[in-house]
C-alpha cells in the first residue's frame, strides 16, 4: 500500500475514534493496535506495542512535569498566587485599563511560578474578573487579557508542556525552557501596549474608577512582601539551569521545594490544600504520561510503514521553500488546535515534523519555541480552545461564549504577529540558550 | 462493583503517595549532592520506575473520574438520545481495546517470566516485575468501560473528580 494511503488511514482513524468520544489515549491505542498488527509483524507487533508503552514513561526527563505542575497547584490552592495578584493590583495606579494591566502583569509573574496554564487562567479569572465586571469593564478588554496571559504559562518556565515537547522531540529541555523566556516577555509587552492603546482610544470599555488612596508604603510594601520573594523561585528554577548548576529535573525539584517553603513561610500550607494540590497534580500527570504510553508506538508505525519517509521526501523534493514548509507546519498545528488538546497535537505531529525539521536544517530550539507559541495560541482558538472554557467557568453566568471568543481574537492576532517576528528573527529565541552554551 | 471502586481508589492513592515520595527523593538527591552529604546512585532508576508506576496505578482512577481528555466536538452537537448511543458505542470500543491490551500485556508478562531476564540497572531485578502492573491497569480500565457501556449514566462528564486523600 502507498504511504499516503497509510498516513490517511492512520490519522483519519485517529480523528474518527476521537470524534466518537473515546478518550484520546484510547483512540491512540486503537489505531496503534491495528497499525502494529499490519505494519509491525502481526501479533509480535502488538507485543512490541505493549513493551514500548510500558517503557515509554520510564524516563528521567519527564520528571519535571509533575514537579512543575505541583508548583502551580500549591501556589493556586494555598492562595499565595491570588495574594500576589492583589499586591500587583495595589502597585498599579491610575492608568487606562488598570485591571486588564494587572491581569497581564500578574499573569506573567504567576506564569514564572507555575507550569499550568489552567491554574494561571483560573486564578486570574476568579481573582480579577468579578471586579472588572463590577467596574463596568467590557468583556472585550476583561476576558481577552486573562485568557491570553493565562496561556503564557506554557512559554515561561516552569512549563510542563515545554518539558514534554523537549522530551518527545529530543530537543535539549534546558535550552528550550530558557529560549521561550524572551518571546514570552515580548508577548506580554505587546498585550500590555495593546490594552493601553485600546483603552486610550476607547475609554468607555474600561471606565476609570476611584481607587483607594494608599500611602506609598502601603502601595509598595505588599509587592516586596508577597511578590518579590516568590520571584526568588523563578530565579532558583531558571538561574540554576542558565548557570549550569542543575538539570531541568533538579531545577524543578528545587522549584517545588522553594514553593513549599514559601507556602509554609506565609503560613498558608495546610494538609487540605496540600492534598488538593497533590490530587490535581496526579490527575494531570497521569493523563499526560498515559497519552505518551498510548501514542509512543504511533511514531514507530509511521516509520515502519514508511509514511514518515514518504512524506519527508515528498516535502523536501518539492520546489517549496523551507520557510513555506515551516509556515505549513505551523498552520497544520493551528488547525489541529481548534479541535484538539496540546498533548495529542504534539504526539501526532512531532513524528512527522521532526524528521522534516532535521532535513531542512532548522534549529530545533527555534522550531520548538515556534511550536510552543502556536500551541499556546491554540489554547485560545475557538471553538474548543481549553482556556476559553476555563475562563467561562470563572466568568459571571451571563457571559456568552461569543463574547469570550471575540475578546480573545485581538490577542491571538498579537501572538501571530510575534510568531512572524520570531520566524524573521530567529536570534531572539537563541539569546539565552547561547548564554548556557558559554 | 464497590470493591472494584475501592481497589481503583487504593491504586490511585498509591500513585499519589509515590508522587510525593518521588518529589521528595529528587529534592533529597539534589540537596545531598549539592552539600556533598551522601550519594544516591539509585535515585535515577527509582524515579524512572516511579513515573511508570504512577502512570499505571493512576490511570484507572483518572478514567473512573473522567479525567482523561475526550474530544466532545461531535457528542455535544448530537441530541441527548444520540449522544447516549454514541457513549455506549465508545465505551464498548474502549472495553474491547482494553481487553486486547490486557491479553497482550499478560502474554508479555508470561514471556518475560519464562525468559528469566533481569533489568541491568542498580536494582538488578527480574524484568517481568516491570510488566506485572500493566495487566491490572488494562483490566480495571476495561471494567470501567464495560460499566459505562451497560450503565451510561455512570459516565457523567459533569461529575467532579473525587479526591484521594
Amino acid at each position: 500500500m502507498e504511504w499516503y494511503y497509510i498516513l490517511t488511514i492512520l490519522i483519519g482513524g485517529l480523528v474518527i475514534f476521537m470524534l466518537l468520544g473515546l478518550p484520546v489515549v484510547f483512540a491512540f491505542f486503537t489505531v496503534n493496535i491495528v497499525g502494529a498488527f499490519f505494519f509491525m509483524g502481526g501479533m509480535e507487533g502488538i507485543i512490541q506495542l505493549v513493551k514500548s508503552s510500558v517503557y515509554s514513561v520510564q524516563s528521567f526527563t519527564l520528571l519535571p512535569i509533575p514537579l512543575f505542575i505541583l508548583m502551580g497547584e500549591i501556589m493556586f490552592h494555598t492562595g499565595i498566587a491570588s495574594r500576589a495578584i492583589d499586591a500587583i493590583d495595589k502597585l498599579i495606579a491610575r492608568v487606562p485599563g488598570r485591571l486588564s494591566l494587572v491581569a497581564i502583569v500578574g499573569g506573567t509573574i504567576f506564569s514564572s511560578l507555575s507550569g499550568s496554564t489552567i491554574a494561571n487562567t483560573a486564578i486570574l479569572g476568579s481573582t480579577l474578573l468579578p471586579d472588572m465586571y463590577k467596574r463596568g469593564y467590557s468583556p472585550s478588554i476583561s476576558i481577552g487579557p486573562i485568557v491570553a496571559t493565562g496561556g503564557i504559562a506554557m512559554l515561561i518556565p516552569p512549563s510542563a508542556l515545554a518539558v514534554l515537547l523537549g522530551s518527545i522531540a529530543q530537543i535539549p529541555i534546558g535550552d528550550l525552557l530558557v529560549a521561550s523566556i524572551i518571546p514570552a516577555l515580548i508577548l506580554a509587552s505587546m498585550f500590555f501596549a495593546y490594552v493601553i492603546i485600546r483603552c486610550k482610544l476607547n475609554p468607555e470599555i474600561a471606565p476609570n474608577y476611584d481607587i483607594a488612596e494608599l500611602s506609598f508604603v502601603d502601595r509598595v510594601l505588599p509587592f516586596f512582601k508577597y511578590v518579590l520573594p516568590l520571584m526568588g523561585i523563578f530565579v532558583v528554577v531558571v538561574g540554576s539551569i542558565i548557570g549550569g548548576i542543575a538539570t531541568p529535573t533538579e531545577s524543578a525539584a528545587l522549584g517545588a521545594l522553594a514553593t513549599l517553603v514559601a507556602a509554609a513561610a506565609y503560613r498558608k500550607l495546610s494538609w487540605s490544600n496540600f492534598t488538593i494540590s497533590i490530587n490535581q497534580t496526579l490527575r494531570f500527570t497521569v493523563m499526560t504520561l498515559f497519552i505518551i504510553c498510548g501514542s509512543i508506538t504511533f511514531s514507530q508505525i509511521l516509520a515502519f510503514s514508511e509514511a514518515t519517509a514518504g512524506l519527508s521526501s515528498l516535502v523536501v523534493d518539492s520546489d517549496l521553500r523551507p520557510i513555506a514548509i515551516l509556515i505549513g507546519m505551523l498552520l497544520i498545528l493551528m488547525f489541529l488546535g481548534c479541535f484538539m488538546d496540546q498533548v495529542s497535537m504534539m504526539m501526532i505531529t512531532i513524528p512527522i515534523f521532526m524528521p522534516l525539521v532535521e532535513q531542512l536544517g532548522f534549529n530545533v530550539i527555534w522550531f520548538g519555541v515556534l511550536m510552543l507559541l502556536v500551541l499556546e495560541i491554540s489554547l485560545a482558538t475557538p471553538p474548543f480552545g481549553l482556556l476559553l472554557f476555563v475562563v467561562k467557568g470563572a466568568a459571571p453566568d451571563d457571559t456568552t461564549m461569543e463574547q469570550i471568543i471575540f475578546s480573545v481574537l485581538p490577542f491571538i492576532g498579537l501572538a501571530l504577529l510575534l510568531t512572524i517576528l520570531l520566524i524573521l528573527i530567529p536570534e531572539i529565541t537563541l539569546i539565552l540558550p547561547n548564554l548556557i552554551a558559554r | 462493583m464497590q470493591s472494584i471502586d475501592k481497589l481503583i481508589d487504593i491504586l490511585g492513592f498509591f500513585a499519589g503517595v509515590l508522587l510525593v515520595a518521588l518529589s521528595l527523593l529528587v529534592i533529597c538527591d539534589v540537596g545531598a549532592r549539592y552539600f556533598r552529604l551522601f550519594a544516591m546512585p539509585w535515585s535515577l532508576d527509582f524515579a524512572q520506575y516511579g513515573l511508570y508506576l504512577i502512570t499505571f496505578f493512576g490511570t484507572p482512577w483518572v478514567l473512573k473520574n473522567n479525567g482523561h481528555i475526550t474530544i466532545d466536538l461531535l457528542v455535544s452537537k448530537l441530541s441527548q438520545k444520540h449522544a447516549f448511543t454514541l457513549k455506549i458505542v465508545s465505551s464498548c470500543l474502549g472495553s474491547l481495546i482494553c481487553a486486547v491490551l490486557f491479553i497482550f500485556s499478560v502474554i508479555v508478562l508470561v514471556r518475560t517470566f519464562k525468559d528469566g531476564t533481569t533489568v541491568p540497572d542498580n536494582f538488578m531485578f527480574p524484568e517481568w516485575w516491570i510488566y506485572a502492573f500493566a495487566p491490572s491497569t488494562f483490566l480495571l480500565s476495561m471494567i470501567i468501560f464495560l460499566r459505562w457501556a451497560f450503565n451510561p449514566s455512570t459516565n457523567d462528564d459533569s461529575v467532579e473528580s473525587q479526591g484521594l486523600f
